[in-house]
């Protein structure tokens, strides 16, 4: 009756590894807690490690299994997403262990609950029917809930936490309720099904489809659903923002580009959905641009940024789906990526410099940098001109692929406000070097003392592992660029 | 065998060294390691340019270097390809010649500086970005110079950031050159977007192809002037062309060479090679280029107007590039692209001196800057002197000097030029005018400097000494080179002939109209300085010495004296007061817009975050709001 | 008229439903409130019955009224809170744009599902045999939805972890020997 086979589990071991790691160290703690802290970073690594290692090595040798009697599916697209997600994961949790050491919090539950969260990433990408689908997604949301709470003295923090979690669960209840509606258009909750749906029950169909794209939307804060994101960028632990600002970010996308590409396609009479994604996109950046120019703390104007580069992300989907290429979506992916790499590495430099009372969050906080710490200024730098889209790093050439394929794709001048928006966005980027590199003591009035209060040698490993990231996959992006393809077109294979 | 990549590779590992070690060793190994590397790179595209000239059939004078594939999208690669050919050798001998002499000059300017091994890190690395930009092939390459070079130009105007003024301007320069950008990357996505490719030596192939075998060409006429007049935004940030050209004066900021190597020589003048570059583009939008060359001469004069009224040494000049800039894009702008790239040379040249003079003379100041506390420094400063007299009277357009031919062959250009925007008569006598008007400014701002009474302050008057023998070497170099360098261009047309392979053998112009500009640009550029001397030089405290050594003019001045008098109401005081006038619209509109535009989306920005109560409520509802929009729209 | 008693039953009890659930918003009183949600859930449970989901009906009415329900009572019971403390209720144009953008936003799904409610094919015979059984349930969620039902207990896992983090009060374990290390002690000495 219970039918696992051996096939099953190794086909999700990407997922499998994650899981039973994040249960490991729940009972080590249990067992062991004076030694559990260090021995739960090293077992996390391990196992984000190990499901990066094993996704990249099924990627490039093109796995492609379905599994659980259709549940998943791991197939080149399941795995890059899972290779994304687990490199933005492990670059979080290197920035963890000291910022939550100096605060009190450095629990081994903080390990477990974000091996959880990544566990549920992963299958949310590779997940092939709704009922799947919306618990990847919980599995995936309920623990960040948490983490951004962890900080439990810090007021913003708790805050952030409960905002985060009622407006959450307020979106969830519009992604079950378009679930339920979709599975009533289609009489099936698979996603190569629902299309059917459009016919059978048209009303039923479009509203379903409209509600769950509200639920992904939510999730990658796009507008008008975006209000969470500045606030819990703001209360949550850096650590926190870190992983929420590269894994938290890139995962919904893993789900919404499959529902959206094999559940509805690209028929004119379904993709009604492209339209409204164009008015989305454009309110997206816009709004997350300009609000982001007259934020004075860097973490929340960088909760800002990410929305703004949400919208960027949604031009890309538009083109891949109007082009239907898999080389457009080759270019999401890769974008998806850098975005990992330039997020974590500024958020790094943040956490590099935070002290124990007080974080160093206000743009302010960074003046005169470049002259005390002028390394930790360049990474820095680097990170925000590659945010900005400065050629030749790698931030410059994931905009520039998108925009290339938008434009062939015939979205002239959705690229254009989208051009227009990376010029507004070069101004708040640069406010943090012109922090760093032209204003000192004098300019604000107190003295800056710059103390590596956050410096561990994970953190250390990270910053440089980016910074070197930015600068080698902005020369080199055609090795990153052919696994992309590799896992896009395994996705149009499928696709109508 | 061509040896391109070592153009670019030695200030690159010169760079690098001085960054990674340079802290172990002391300033001159840092010094004599950045110039060398610039002067190795010189050597190196002097023997590839003569190997170039070695090559006998003048249309196959191109070679490439292939570093290795940067990236490939699908069937599009874009490989790290270098390209040799006229053009970018007469570029790159000027980047690395002019370069090399502005870092021998930097060591004795910034000698004394504490960032001397950061400054020149960031001078190098803006030469290894410069020759990326000009010896690319591809346009994505080349952007990623032109970036480059921006960033370089943004670190080096804020070297001095303790004052705050200096960071502003910086953060200004890049702002509005981003602006520039905006334009040039929509315009290199429509490129990408008609012809598949961003080489240059591949979408000419694909055009002469097409007009070989009579296809239809890859784009409309609508579509070529929409491309050109986007790449042409773009020009207009780097080049500080109207209405982007405010950062230039404010990039003043930055210490002397920089503004001598990159706000006049080389990278100012990145946008004028990139239209010559793409040359083939413009020809078939016949408007785009009459917007060029309309914007270039409305921006030789307006900026020739605002320099009549500056005091500030280097705004003077900074204006004057602006101004001599817009006649580069005159001249391309008309199709005289051979003269558009021989005046950028022939300003590189003496502009470079004039701003290494004006350094020399800061220097010799302990910094001040300002014309009314100068005066009377001819016999303290020799060299300097001499070798800005050179430079003034090059740029003024005197004959023999370099100015006179590049400016009389544009003109001449000009006044045959059809555009469908404007005639040609009307743009040769704006930029005859412009030409008064420059040698107006420039010999005003020499008889301040040199000529007249010293009216430099007191504590500053023992100070005064000629520069190090590293500062005036490469001022008499420059010199000789502004003396010289024109008429050895026109001799036999040699530089039009250099560059023919690209543009074409230049039409000879008719000899009554070549003899009636020649006689014309003469005229005004006598004109102007004759009048600068006439007005500045008759001021009560001359000094005997002066009114001795131009005793003539002295009396002449001094009898005419109503007519000097008649000169200042009907002459100076209007043209004066119009350059007045220049500069307070300069500053009250043109930056009032820019701060403007920035307020404004400051002000979206306020609003929209009034939005974001922190209520959850709020939130609630906005989210309801947006799905039952969803809902009625997706139905 | 058997046709209609499930229609009839039906159109009371989601009434029911819709109208407890509508108390627990408006209600001040947190017992009340409470109460209004039994009403809501039980009403609920007899909407799956009325579905032949017969496991779901009495998994609804064990878990959410018994056991969900029960401790929600709990802890109002111990935070005891007074009239005064809990406020009277109040309208506010907040409250009013809410309530009229949510039934903005229902008018604008509701007529799309009414027209488009496919509706059932002549022959269709209702559930077949044993269908919402126990047996059936057991049978899709160990066989169908094996995944799904796996993952649900990660989820419940880290909701669990997730509670307990943000509301234990010492967080350091104190320093005492866990097995762990009196194992270790034991091969040490």
């Amino acid at each position: 009756m219970i039918s696992i086979t051996a096939a099953d589990l190794s086909g999700i071991s990407p997922a499998l590894h994650l899981a039973v790691a994040g249960i490991a160290i729940m009972l080590l703690d249990a067992l062991w807690p004076m030694r559990s802290k260090l021995l739960s970073v090293w077992i996390t690594l391990a196992a984000l490690g190990c499901s990066l290692t094993t996704s990249l090595h099924r990627l490039t040798a093109g796995v492609d299994v379905t599994l659980f009697n259709g549940a998943v599916r791991m197939d080149g697209y399941a795995h890059a997403f899972s290779a994304i997600i687990c490199l933005a994961s492990t670059l979080a949790v290197l920035s963890a262990p000291k910022y939550l050491r100096l605060r009190g919090v450095h629990l081994a539950e903080y390990y477990a609950l974000l091996l959880f969260s990544v566990c549920g990433m992963v299958l949310f990408a590779a997940a092939e029917e709704l009922i799947m689908l919306f618990l990847a997604l919980e599995t995936l949301s309920i623990p960040v809930y948490c983490l951004v709470g962890f900080t439990r003295t810090n007021v913003y923090s708790t805050e952030a936490s409960m905002k985060y979690f009622v407006i959450g669960a307020f979106a969830t209840g519009f992604l079950v309720y378009g679930i339920a509606l979709l599975y009533g258009a289609a009489g099936s909750g698979y996603l190569v099904d629902l299309r059917a749906g459009a016919a059978r029950a048209p009303g039923l169909f479009y509203a379903g489809m409209t509600l769950l794209l509200v639920g992904f939307l939510f999730k990658i804060g796009a507008v008008p659903f975006n209000m969470w994101t500045p606030d819990a960028y703001e209360g949550a632990p850096t650590p926190v923002t870190t992983f929420m600002a590269e894994a938290v970010k890139a995962a919904p996308f893993g789900g919404m580009i499959k529902v959206l590409f094999v559940g509805f396609g690209f028929d004119a009479a379904v993709g009604l959905w492209q339209p409204a994604l164009v008015v989305i996109a454009v309110l997206t950046m816009t709004v997350g641009n300009l609000t982001a120019l007259v934020q004075t703390d860097v973490k929340r104007m960088m909760g800002y940024s990410s929305i703004a580069h949400s919208g960027y992300i949604l031009v890309g989907i538009l083109a891949a789906s109007k082009l239907q290429s898999a080389d457009a979506l080759a270019a999401v992916l890769y974008y998806l990526f850098v975005y990992v790499l330039m997020n974590a590495g500024a958020f790094g430099i943040l956490i590099l410099f935070s002290h124990k009372d007080k974080d160093t969050n206000a743009v302010e906080d960074l003046t005169g940098l470049a002259r005390e710490r002028p390394w930790a200024a360049a990474l820095m730098a680097v990170y925000m001109l590659s945010l900005t889209g400065l050629p030749p790093l790698a931030g410059f050439f994931g905009k520039f692929y998108i925009f290339s394929y938008a434009v062939k794709a015939g979205y002239v001048p959705l690229v254009i406000i989208a051009i227009l928006n990376s010029v507004v966005s070069a101004y708040y980027y640069l406010k943090v070097i012109v922090a760093m590199y032209f204003r000192g003591p004098e300019d604000t009035g107190r003295a800056a003392v710059f103390h590596y209060e956050g410096y561990s040698v994970f953190l250390l490993a990270m910053l440089w592992f980016t910074a070197w990231g930015i600068l080698y996959y902005g020369i080199h992006s055609e090795p990153q660029l052919a696994l992309a393809r590799l896992a896009a077109s395994s996705l149009f294979a499928t696709a109508p | 065998m061509f040896l391109l990549r070592y153009i670019v590779l030695p200030p690159l590992i010169a760079l690098l060294a001085n960054l990674l070690l340079g802290r172990w060793w002391g300033r001159k190994t840092t010094a004599t390691l950045a110039c060398g590397s610039v002067l190795l790179s010189f050597l190196v595209s002097l023997r590839d340019s003569y190997y170039l000239y070695m090559i006998t059939l003048p249309e196959t004078r191109v070679a490439s270097d292939v570093m290795f594939t940067w990236l490939s999208i699908g069937r599009f690669e874009i490989p790290v390809e270098f390209v040799l050919d006229p053009l970018s050798g007469a570029m790159c001998l000027i980047i690395t010649g002019v370069g090399f002499l502005i870092h021998l000059y930097s060591v004795g300017y910034m000698w004394h500086d504490p960032g001397f091994r950061r400054f020149f890190v960031y001078l190098n690395l803006f030469i290894v970005f410069m020759l990326l930009l000009v010896l690319a092939d591809n346009l994505l390459l080349l952007f990623v110079g032109w970036e480059g070079v921006g960033l370089c130009s943004y670190l080096l105007i804020g070297f001095w950031h303790a004052d705050m003024k200096n960071a502003s301007a910086g953060k200004k320069a890049f702002v509005v050159n981003r602006i520039g950008d905006l334009g040039f990357l929509i315009g290199l996505l429509l490129v990408f977007a008609a012809f598949n490719t961003l080489s240059v030596s591949e979408m000419q192939e694909i055009i002469s192809d097409a007009i070989a075998r009579h296809l239809p060409l890859p784009l409309a006429p609508l579509a070529a002037t929409v491309i050109c007049l986007c790449l042409f935004v773009g020009a207009c940030g780097k080049s500080a062309q109207i209405p982007l050209y405010v950062w230039l004066p404010d990039a003043m900021a930055g210490p002397t060479p920089v503004s001598a190597l990159i706000h006049a020589a080389t990278m100012v003048t990145a946008g004028v090679y990139m239209i010559a570059r793409l040359h083939f583009l413009y020809a078939f939008s016949p408007f785009a280029s009459g917007v060029v060359a309309v914007v270039g001469a409305a921006t030789a004069i307006y900026a020739a107007i605002i320099g009549l009224a500056q005091n500030d040494i280097k705004k003077v000049l900074a204006y004057s590039t602006v101004s001599q800039l817009g006649y580069m894009f005159l001249a391309v702008g008309v199709g005289a692209y051979t003269f558009g790239i021989f005046h950028l040379a022939t300003h590189a040249f003496f502009k470079a001196l004039l701003f290494l003079g004006s350094g020399s003379v800061i220097h010799a100041l302990s910094g001040e800057q300002d014309l009314r506390k100068m005066g009377g420094l001819c016999r303290r400063l020799p060299v300097t002197f001499w070798t800005f007299l050179a430079g003034t009277l090059a740029i003024a357009g005197v004959w023999p000097l370099a100015g006179f031919f590049s400016k009389d062959e544009i003109l001449i250009a000009a006044r045959l030029a059809e555009t469908p925007l404007i005639s040609g008569r009307a743009l040769f006598a704006v930029g005859l005018s412009a030409a008064f008007l420059t040698a107006f400014y420039m010999g005003r701002l020499f008889v301040m400097a040199f000529l007249g009474p010293c009216r430099v302050e007191a504590d500053k008057q023992h100070h005064i000494h000629e520069s190090p023998w590293t500062m005036t070497v490469p001022l008499i170099v420059l010199a000789l080179l502004s003396a010289v360098g024109g008429a050895a261009g026109v001799y036999h047309h040699s530089f039009a002939r250099w560059l023919s392979p690209l543009y074409g053998a230049p039409d000879a112009a008719p000899p009554a109209v070549e003899h009636f500009v020649m006689a014309a640009s003469l005229a005004v550029a006598f004109g102007g300085l004759a009048l600068s001397f006439l007005f500045y030089l008759q001021a009560p405290t001359l000094p005997d010495r002066l009114a001795r050594t131009a005793g003539w003019l002295y009396r002449w001045v001094a009898e005419k004296f109503y007519v000097d008098e008649l000169y200042e109401w009907i002459v100076v005081r209007p043209v004066y007061y119009v350059g007045v006038a220049g500069q307070a619209f300069d500053k009250h509109v043109v930056d009032r817009a820019v701060n403007w535009t920035g307020g404004g989306l400051k002000g979206a920005g306020f609003l929209l975050s009034f939005f974001q109560s922190g209520n959850v409520g709020t939130y609630a509802i906005w989210f309801l709001i947006g799905v039952s929009i969803l809902l009625h729209v997706m139905r | 008229m058997s046709h209609l008693l499930p229609d009839i039953l039906f159109y009371v009890f989601s009434a029911l439903s819709v109208a407890g659930a509508v108390l627990v918003l408006v209600n001040r009183n947190p017992m009340t409130c409470a109460m209004s949600l039994v009403v809501s859930v039980l009403s609920l449970a007899i909407l799956y019955l009325l579905l032949s989901a017969h496991f779901l009906a009495v998994a609804q009415m064990i878990v959410y009224a018994g056991a969900i329900v029960v401790l929600f009572i709990f802890v109002i019971m111990l935070l005891n809170l007074t009239d005064e403390e809990l406020g009277r209720f109040r309208f506010s144009l907040f409250k009013t744009i809410g309530a009229f953008v949510a039934v903005a936003t229902l008018l604008a799904v509701a007529p799309d599902i009414r027209v488009s409610i496919p509706a059932p094919a002549a022959g269709d015979a209702g559930a077949p045999a044993g269908y919402g059984s126990t047996k059936a349930v057991g049978k899709l969620l160990f066989g169908e939805f094996l995944l799904p039902f796996e993952l649900t207990s990660i989820l419940i896992l880290s909701a669990m972890v997730a509670g307990v983090v943000l509301a234990k009060r010492e967080l350091q374990p104190k320093k005492t020997h866990s097995l762990v290390d009196w194992l270790l002690g034991f091969f040490r000495t």
